[in-house]
């Protein structure tokens, strides 16, 4: 195949490495569905050889990318270190990848949207030296209520609206599998917290979402997936959503010491305050103190004996929490701006269906001339270069 | 002490966490890769030198802790039952080193009679996670004494707001235009309706 190039900048095999890990294609699919050899796909991916225009057009085509995409800096590497995924050690790497590039790309789209408009600041208290005993993690979380004007002893009714008005950029997305729960990064301009969408319990979004704002508080800059940076992130997230000043006002002491089916009931019932699954209500209570090792074990073996550690009955989840910050950004560019959908795909240099599957907005046909471009996003895309 | 059975538990955390029936793990394998996290994670704690009081003898699945010199031995289950494994292996432990008495905390325990042993209990669920670390004394017959459970300390602070308020609910992120006012959500979402 003839090499000829008509830019002077040169592609990013970085870029190319990050459009085909959100793909999901090996170097070997990638090939196939271009016309080139693998081998020429890992030269580029090593920086060896550039490709023609025809084929950078043709890599944008399979990837969902335009051409211009892989011009752009080098600096939107996976650098998956970057990201705080649970079972980490146990998630195929592919879907890692996978995962991480959605996220990166999903990061690209808020630094678009921190351009042409104005959202909340960062404002994530970092805390790094509370990473140490259960007492300092517990205060950690007390001091972020605190910071965020939330008390010490109230129910959150929305914790995703929590995340967000602190800065916090939130996006869920589907195809997570059963491995991952949520994955979460703290470097970048802005924090950004990733949901798997499969999962469809509200208790474990809500547990999920203070799990990923504890890495966020205590590991920033820190390797996490290990046991003790996933334990300290449960011990933040448990002290978070279940403050003890307010958890220990409320739980219900049992009586007896076999559990009652009305004692079960006002599980149920804090469930339904708390928004936390009853499961982690009672290892909060076990963590308290106010029930023994033998009264919380009895208590697992009755929630594993009704199946509810794989899911509590659906009809006493709270609602599923969905990202809001994001989806509203768009509204608001259009109504305001008049910036559409797809003038945001422009400006990023994405197909209309990637940006729909990043930042699950539609993307209607364009019926008029395809290169009408809006002038704030041009501005912003040209900013951005 | 507690730094004792804080590595212990995160060992057979992370050995919990690899569990896996589907790929054919099964209690067996669960136990000796718990067995040898804690084995790893406890000489590599003695190893660091920051526990002056701690030492180690290893020698292929042979595992002891001496805490200034008094041998401990760990197993898996309740403090109040430990097995007849357990129970032969630490009073074996304790007849080679001699008993010797450990200070619990702030109390301090009367020299023992001859044929008690200490042992350090890690009590599960039902996944294998910690629930409990203990310390405790046992003999040959299988009694126990000085039962210590390991409790991170937790303070629980006072209450700070009436009963049973209602709990804490937002408005939407404030997002605006350069330039403009902060939109609100109900402004704006009314603004995207009319439009």
């Amino acid at each position: 195949m003839m090499t000829t190039r008509t830019t002077s900048r040169p592609f990013s095999r970085t870029r190319l490495q990050l459009a085909r890990s959100f793909a999901a294609l090996t170097q070997a699919e990638l090939a196939e569905k271009v016309s080139v050899t693998q081998q020429f796909i890992g030269y580029l991916e090593n920086g060896r050889k550039q490709p023609s225009d025809l084929v950078a057009a043709a890599l944008g085509d399979a990837l969902g990318v335009e051409p211009e995409f892989f011009l752009e800096g080098s600096t939107d590497d996976l650098r998956i270190e970057e990201w705080s995924f649970r079972k980490y050690q146990t998630t195929p790497a592919g879907t890692i990848h996978r995962l991480s590039a959605h996220g990166v790309l999903f990061g690209q789209l808020v630094d678009y949207l921190d351009q042409v408009l104005k959202l909340p600041k960062d404002d994530v208290p970092v805390i790094e030296s509370a990473a140490g005993s259960r007492e300092q993690i517990e205060e950690a979380a007390e001091q972020c209520r605190v910071a965020w004007g939330l008390g010490r002893d109230l129910p959150l009714k929305n914790i995703t609206r929590t995340l967000e008005r602190a800065g916090v950029a939130v996006t869920a997305i589907p195809g997570g599998g059963d491995k991952v729960d949520a994955f979460s990064r703290s470097s970048g301009t802005r924090s950004v917290v990733v949901l798997n969408d499969d999962k469809k319990f509200g208790s474990r979004r809500v547990f999920n979402l203070a799990h990923e704002l504890g890495h966020l508080v205590l590991h920033v800059g820190q390797e996490t997936g290990t046991h003790e940076t996933e334990d300290q992130a449960n011990v933040f997230a448990s002290a978070f959503v279940l403050p003890r000043a307010g958890f220990v006002k409320e739980f219900p002491r049992p009586k007896r010491e076999r559990w009652t089916t009305s004692y079960w009931a006002l599980l149920f019932e804090m469930k339904r305050r708390w928004r936390t699954s009853v499961a982690a209500i009672t290892r909060r209570a076990f963590d308290l103190r106010l029930i023994d090792a033998l009264q919380y074990q009895r208590a697992y073996k009755y929630l594993s004996f009704k199946g509810w550690l794989r899911g509590e009955p659906s009809n006493t989840e709270p609602e599923l929490e969905q990202p809001e910050m994001v989806p509203r950004a768009f509204g608001i560019l259009e109504a305001r701006l008049s910036v559409r959908a797809r003038d945001v795909a422009k400006a990023l240099n994405w197909k209309p269906a990637t940006l729909e599957k990043i930042a699950g907005v539609s993307v209607p046909t364009e019926s008029g001339p395809d290169d009408v471009v809006s002038l704030v996003a041009r501005r912003a895309s040209t900013r951005r270069l | 002490m507690e730094v004792l059975a804080r590595e212990a538990s995160l060992a057979r955390n992370s050995a919990a966490d690899l569990y896996d029936p589907l790929s054919g793990d099964d209690p067996w394998s669960l136990g000796c890769r718990a067995y040898s996290r804690t084995c790893f994670r406890l000489e590599m704690l003695a190893e660091s030198g920051e526990y002056p009081w701690l030492k180690i003898t290893r020698r292929n699945l042979y595992f002891t802790l001496f805490v200034d010199g008094v041998p401990l031995k760990f197993y898996r289950g309740s403090a109040e039952q430990p097995n007849s494994r357990t129970l032969k292996s630490g009073l074996d432990e304790a007849l080679r080193a001699g008993q010797e008495r450990l200070p619990f905390y702030d109390q301090e325990i009367s020299r023992e009679e001859e044929g008690w042993f200490w042992l350090m209990a890690i009590d599960t669920d039902q996944d294998g996670r910690t629930l409990q670390v203990y310390f405790l004394q046992a003999n040959r017959d299988g009694e126990t004494k000085n039962i210590f459970p390991v409790v991170e300390t937790l303070s629980v602070v006072g209450v700070v707001s009436d009963d049973r308020a209602e709990g804490i609910d937002l408005e939407p992120a404030e997002i605006s235009v350069p330039g403009e006012d902060t939109l609100s959500a109900s402004k704006t979402d009314d603004d995207d309706e009319d439009n």
